[in-house]
Formats: C-alpha cells, structure tokens, sequence
C-alpha cells in the first residue's frame, strides 16, 4: 500500500479497513455552539468599538480590550483544537484489529490496538432517552486476557458497528481455524484484500 | 501606548498559532485519506476542513482588529 493512501499512523502494508467511524456528533455540538456564538460576539464588539470611538481614550478601556482579546483568542484556538481533536478521535476496524486513534494538532498523540484474536467477546450499551432517540451508545470489549475490558464510547450507530466488529472476528476465526496463520498466509494470497472485499461487500447488505 | 503594542502582539503571535495549526493540519489530511465511512449520516459529511475556513476568517478579522485598534490606540 502506498504511504500516501494510509488511513492512519502505523497501518500495516496489507491492513484493509473495513470500518471506521468517529464520536457522535454531540460531543461536539456545545464547541460548534461556541464557535458559533464567537463569530456573534466578534460581529457585535466590531460594533462597540467603532461606534464609541470616543472610548478608546480610557486607559481603562484599552487594559479591557487587551484581556477581552486574549480572551476571545484563547477561546477561538482552544475551540478550533477540540474540534479537530474530534475528528481525529476515531476507531477503525480492520482485518487484523481494531484501532483506536486519539489526536490532536499538537498535544494528543495516542494509540490502542486489539488485535482479533485477543477480542473474547463484544457488548453494546445504549441507554437512556438521549442515546436512544439520537442512535449512540457504548461498545464494550472483553479481551481474552485477564478479562480486562475497553470501553468506546459515545459511538454512532452502535449496533452497526457492534455487527461489523462481529463479521470482522468471525471471518478472522474462521481463517484461523484452518490451521494457517492468518498473517503468513495473508502474504500467500490468505486473508487478504479479496478476503476483505467480500467482507466489504458484504456490510452493504447489513 | 503599551496597550496597542500589546494588541500588536497578541493578534501577531495568534496569527502565527493560526498557520501553524493549518500547515499542520494540511500536513495530516494530506498523509492520510480515509475510507468512505459506514455513517452515512448527514453530520458526517461536516469535515474539519469546514471549520478550518471558519477558524482562519475568525483568527484574520481579530488580526485586522487588533492591528487596527492598536494604531488607535498608539496614535491617541
């Protein structure tokens, strides 16, 4: 796979995603609300200011005016970079594992990755009112390993990814069970790309 | 006097942050290219680059802002 076609840092030459997806837009609905409500309060002090000119003749005013624009520039790059971190806040599911990519601009670098074989089991969680009526939930799962549990939360359509994760697994068992290393045999034509199409393929029908 | 220098600064300095934050974000956006989504959402179709445009018209008005009543504020 060619560098520039990665989906992620440290995706692997033959790794196919079969499904990702981000947090629900909720999360940051209350940012989008303070972006919008900064652009409304920029419109309405490009008033003040050039209404009361008279006004710039205060010392008071200009000491005010400096806090009120480091203020207003905090808030706007603080803003800008939680909504970026949204959107590099994703889970992807591929044929070997699932991936978990929490990023910011600068100050969040995080990765976490299960592969297949470690995943025992799979639960969702949706409750309340709000989860349900807006379609988010929880996907919790139960590694092999001294039953630890990884939580997602706040997933879009949880149980459309809940039945991706499920395919995913079940196709990987059953390459797994014939006895081959599914990631040898990948490189002999196993479970590769035409393995992973038809896994594709077959999401449209769910 | 030190308050428009101070405007001066902070709209400069904020600038800067700006293009930083976009070459760093054109950087990634570049590198890595996503696979159609399963969530075919309207939501989803928002991208960052929408905010992206929204952020840079922001940051520029209160540069031009600053600057502006800093000079004000200088020449009193």
């Amino acid at each position: 796979m060619d560098k520039e076609l990665k989906s992620f840092k440290g995706q692997l030459q033959d790794e196919v995603i079969v499904c990702w997806f981000r947090r629900h837009w909720l999360m940051i609905f209350p940012r989008v609300a303070l972006f919008i409500s900064l652009i409304g309060l920029s419109l309405a002090l490009f008033g003040l200011f050039f209404i009361h000119p008279e006004r710039f003749q205060s010392t008071q005013f200009s000491v005010t005016l400096v806090i009120i624009m480091i203020a207003v520039h905090y808030l706007i790059h603080r803003t800008f970079f939680s909504l970026s971190q949204f959107f590099f806040k994703r889970t992807f599911i591929s044929n070997y594992r699932v991936v978990m990519e929490d990023r910011s601009l600068f100050f969040i670098n995080e990765q976490v990755s299960i592969d297949l074989d470690k995943i025992q089991d799979i639960h969702v969680q949706q409750n309340g009112l709000l989860e349900s009526f807006l379609h988010f939930g929880r996907l919790v799962i139960v590694l092999s390993a001294a039953n630890e549990e990884i939580h997602i939360e706040n997933v879009p359509r949880p149980h459309h990814q809940f039945k991706m994760l499920h395919q995913v697994k079940k196709s990987f068992w059953q390459f797994y069970h014939r006895g081959a290393n599914p990631i040898s045999e990948h490189k002999n034509g196993g479970m590769d790309g035409t393995r992973t199409r038809d896994l594709l393929r077959d999401r449209q029908a769910l | 006097m030190f308050a428009g220098i101070a405007l001066f600064l902070i709209s400069s300095l904020s600038l800067l942050l700006c293009i930083m934050s976009l070459v760093r974000l054109n950087e990634r956006l570049k590198r890595y290219a996503l696979p159609q989504s399963t969530n075919t959402l309207m939501w989803e179709k928002v991208s960052i680059k929408h905010f992206a445009w929204l952020y840079t018209g922001l940051i520029l008005y209160w540069f031009v802002a600053g600057i502006v009543v800093g000079i004000i504020i200088i020449l009193k």
